[in-house]
């Protein structure tokens, strides 16, 4: 018998930092670390290309999940279950939203924000505000996904707006 | 130095914006003459491309939405001799007591317990979509 977990996020997240695979955790789950109290049946991960082979061989040593065909691994988007978790792993270089606004993997890992729970030890990367508003407008003309991330976007332009006013408080000589 | 007082009868448009057809502002004379490379005071405007007085007058009560209007068009005024271009568009900054309270209660969680919390809704969503 394998000695494989269930599947865990944190767990997750704490081996890919581990192994410094470069990921972003997006979609509903990036915006509830900004902290929009929303939730979500599936888990969203943007790896870097190079990264993807390890990210799939991770998922499968550490959680015994499902890979589809080895010929589809290939792909920009691959989802893998983890038991009854649905795990959508995207890797392109660049994802470009329905405005046309092209988000290279790069820039945006470069701008990210790291959530850290020093008590855990987890540092989670999640894409800053504005470029997770600018992801949410990844619909692929969806109309239920574009209602439920237009949902998100509205949390997170009000997050940003009380944050930036925090941020001036906590220092107003900046 | 006293201030300087200027009297503008409103377009149509800022006439419905701030519901008053004459306003009467008090302005610092420094930035009055300032004003002058970007705003036409006569009410011929828009000749030089400058602003005519009732432009200035509801973008900066936009601006500023919260000041008396004679201190929102000196703050305007401001702006636009700095040359900031970004700065004059309108933004509005909501209070962090404005959230509701469940968002305010989730954002002071730390990022694991967020994911916690999150994993509790999610299996609790399940049971109630096995249980429908």
């Amino acid at each position: 018998m394998k000695d494989t977990a269930p599947f865990d996020l944190i767990l997750l997240l704490k081996l890919l930092a581990q192994r410094r695979i470069r990921y972003l955790l997006i979609g509903r789950w990036a915006v509830a670390q900004h902290g929009a109290p929303v939730v979500t049946a599936d888990y969203d991960l943007w790896v870097h290309p190079n990264d993807r082979r390890r990210l799939f061989q991770l998922l499968e040593t550490a959680f015994d999940a499902e890979l589809p065909d080895p010929r589809q691994l290939n792909r920009p988007l691959v989802t893998v279950y983890v038991g009854p978790d649905k795990i959508d792993c995207f890797s392109p270089k660049k994802i470009i939203n329905d405005e046309g606004e092209a988000l290279a993997f790069d820039q945006v890992y470069a701008r990210a924000d790291r959530k850290r729970s020093p008590k855990e030890k987890l540092v989670i990367r999640v894409p800053s505000i504005d470029d997770l508003i600018a992801l949410k407008k990844f619909t692929q003309n969806d109309p239920l996904k574009r209602a439920r991330n237009l949902e998100d976007i509205r949390y997170l332009q009000t997050i940003k707006s009380t944050t930036r006013r925090r941020k001036k408080r906590s220092n107003p000589h900046r | 130095m006293k201030k300087h007082q200027q009297s503008v009868r409103l377009s149509k448009e800022a006439r419905a914006g701030l519901g008053r057809t004459i306003v009467r502002l008090t302005l610092n004379p420094t930035l009055f003459a300032l004003s002058r490379n970007h705003v036409d005071w006569t009410g011929r405007g828009r000749r030089a491309g400058k602003r005519s007085a009732s432009e200035l007058i509801l973008e900066a009560s936009r601006r500023f939405p919260a000041m008396p209007l004679s201190w929102a068009v000196e703050g305007y005024i401001a702006l636009l001799a700095a040359g900031k271009a970004s700065a004059i568009t309108p933004f509005t900054v909501q209070s962090h007591e404005t959230l509701p309270e469940e968002v305010r209660r989730f954002r002071r969680l730390s990022p694991a317990e967020k994911i916690r919390l999150g994993e509790r809704w999610k299996r609790e969503l399940r049971l109630l979509r096995g249980a429908a």
